[in-house]
């Protein structure tokens, strides 16, 4: 009963605790970026734990995609309803922003997953680790596109987002950006979730577990893998669409280093290989950890480390290892819509019940 | 015509001759052992058929198409599955996702319907259920269809092993030393196994085995490798016989 709405429950649940106080200005500035940066990061990291966690490969080069999918959408939006020095006036009025600013997204997501095709083809072709290494060229390269792009601005940065999101304020006064951004995260988790717990994507954890076996059992690892990569690197485009709308509507290439793509990968194994709810706490608790750190400035970047080798000491599996929350409180699961028909029987009789098929 | 057809296989890997001319026709519904001394070549050739390896000369025909060159997948999806000498479960996946991942092959729902979940989607993970619930049922694995792989007594693996490639609905199943490391008992069990999913599946079934036991008393037909070359072929009772081979390999146990 509670499954059928929980999606509806979810959803009405962060409206309550995140968009509505941020609208009635219950939340300062302040609090409701650290909430815009918690969405991002569970996006990134959720995407991230794909590849890293669920199929055991290693990209490091995460905030490169995220780069594509920032830069390709503010560029839409900026050219439709900004205007930019370098890209002419505003074609549209800026009313119109609130309908195509979902579309300017999912047009980055696809940049960014034909950025992750381009990788993943010549990756993937032998066998080995070269992923890691040419994501971490990517990375470079993409920030170097972007530097030696005079036109959106090159070292110095974009802007022009700033008024997109007034644009679309002007329409209804709400947090606009918040709210996509949400929505982002519940998407990345609704498709990574249904994702891993087909027949289909479960072809990704045998390609962890021994991928031999799964080539010789009929799983198409290549075609796998870079689906896959293709919707992890997709996702993060979205993530850096959303971030480029962020408060301050400014982003340049030095945000999107391989500093960045650490911050994903430390909140992938942070959190655990192959667990969601894993990555979404450590998204959660690394965005507030980073924020308590601000004042050390740089020394951040020597206690985060020293935090991660502790951990890695005590808890290699990371907080959850590749468990989900309902794995070791099974009673929450009666809080989310079920996905996998292979749960012992009582649950996947639950969940075949709750699939709109009969027979 | 044979379901598969084997010509002049040879296989180096850098100079070392692991296998050398193969030949070999298999019928429809046989049942066929290859024996040899350790590192003659047999994993190799189970190897070379399913894709693993491009074999570096030689032909192989599986119901008439040409697979070399094939990826193994593909050949998998032609008919062709496998069990492996060292158990190659995905161990901390659950028996019953091990059946369902299997059937990769077959799933024909699209990925927007995997990222979805589509009511396509449903109908189709509903009838790989039922489909795979009914193989370990089967098998008299139902019990353990929850269980993580890896927790399961050894020949228990075993067996999931053959229910997976069972899964991949094949026409000939290549078992790499099923017996390996099974107490007597289990080896009763495993040889009453073999011969029931022969017939229960219609399947054409080639053994590596070490246990002379097994091999002995159910394959029609064997075939002897020493040093990646054949030498001898023959029923059961022939190879006993054959002096190449007693003196290659049987010598201790027939002496
Ligand atoms: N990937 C490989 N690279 C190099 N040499 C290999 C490889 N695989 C097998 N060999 C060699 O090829 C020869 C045949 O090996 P194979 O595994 O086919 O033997 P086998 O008959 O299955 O032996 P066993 O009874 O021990 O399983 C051995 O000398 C082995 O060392
Ligand atoms: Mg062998």
């Amino acid at each position: 009963m509670l499954r059928k709405h929980s999606r509806a429950l979810i959803i009405a649940l962060l409206f309550l605790i995140v968009v509505i106080p941020s609208w009635g200005g219950i939340y300062d500035d302040y609090i409701q970026l650290i909430l815009f940066y918690i969405g991002i990061n569970v996006i990134m990291a959720t995407s991230l734990n794909l590849i890293n966690g669920y199929m055991g490969e290693f990209s490091c080069g995460h905030a490169g995609f995220m780069a594509v999918g920032a830069y390709v959408t503010s560029v839409i939006t900026v050219i439709l309803f900004a205007g930019h020095p370098n890209l002419g006036p505003a074609r549209l009025s800026p009313q119109w922003s609130v309908f195509v600013f979902p579309i300017a997204l999912v047009a980055g997501g696809i940049a960014a997953a034909v950025a992750g095709l381009l990788v993943a083809i010549p990756s993937f072709r032998t066998r080995g680790d070269y992923l890691a290494i040419i994501t971490l060229a990517v990375n470079y390269i993409v920030k170097s596109a972007i530097e030696n792009m005079e036109i959106i601005g090159g070292p110095r940065g974009f802007v022009g987002m700033g008024k997109v999101v007034n644009g679309m304020q002007q329409v209804l006064n709400i947090p606009w950006v918040l709210i996509w951004t949400f929505i982002g995260a519940l998407a990345t988790i609704f498709l990574i979730r249904n994702f891993v717990s087909s027949t289909r994507g479960k072809s990704v954890i045998a390609i962890r577990e021994d991928e031999i076996a799964a080539e010789l059992m009929s799983v198409d690892t290549r075609r796998t893998k870079v689906v896959a990569f293709m919707l992890s690197s997709g996702l993060a485009g979205i993530a850096g669409g959303l971030f480029a709308h962020g408060p301050g509507g400014y982003i340049n290439p030095g945000t999107f280093t391989i500093l960045k793509s650490t911050e994903a990968m430390v909140m992938v194994y942070m959190g655990g290989m192959g667990s969601i709810t894993g990555s979404i706490m450590s998204a959660i608790i690394f965005t507030i950890l980073l924020e308590l750190l601000r004042p050390l400035k740089v020394f951040k970047w020597v206690v985060i480390p020293l935090l991660l080798i502790l951990l890695m000491l005590f808890r290699p599996e990371g907080l959850m290892g590749n468990r989900e929350l309902t794995d070791i409180f099974p009673r929450l699961r009666a809080l989310f819509p079920p996905s996998d028909v292979g749960l012992p029987p009582q649950e996947s009789r639950e969940v075949l019940e709750y699939a709109p098929v009969s027979d | 015509m044979p379901l598969c057809q084997i010509r002049g296989l040879t296989h180096y890997f850098g100079g070392l001759r692991a296998v050398y001319d193969f030949n070999l026709d298999l019928e429809e519904g046989e049942l066929i052992g290859l024996i040899g001394p350790n590192g003659a070549g047999k994993t190799t050739v189970f190897n070379l058929v399913c894709g693993v390896y491009r074999p570096t000369e030689g032909e192989i025909r599986f119901n008439g198409t040409d697979i070399v060159g094939l990826r193994p997948h593909q050949i998998t999806a032609l008919g062709i599955a496998r069990t492996f000498q060292n158990i190659r479960l995905w161990g901390q996946r659950t028996v019953l996702d091990n059946i369902r991942i299997a059937q990769y092959a077959r799933v024909r729902y699209g990925l927007l319907d995997a990222f979805f979940h589509t009511p396509r989607y449903w109908a189709e993970e509903k009838e790989i259920l039922h489909r795979s619930l009914e193989l370990l049922d089967l098998l008299d694995l139902k019990a353990y269809a929850y269980e993580q792989a890896q927790n399961l007594p050894y020949g228990l693996q075993r067996r999931v092993e053959i229910a997976r490639a069972l899964a991949t609905q094949p026409r000939l199943l290549l078992l790499d030393e099923p017996a390996a490391g099974m107490n007597p008992a289990e080896i009763e069990d495993l040889l009453d196994l073999i011969h029931w999913i022969r017939d229960q599946f219609h399947l054409t079934i080639w053994v590596i085995e070490h246990q002379m036991r097994l091999i002995m008393s159910i394959c029609e037909r064997i075939k002897v490798l020493d040093f990646g070359e054949t030498i001898a072929e023959g029923t059961p009772a022939e190879i006993q016989a054959n002096p190449r081979v007693i003196q290659a390999y049987l010598g201790e146990e027939v002496a």
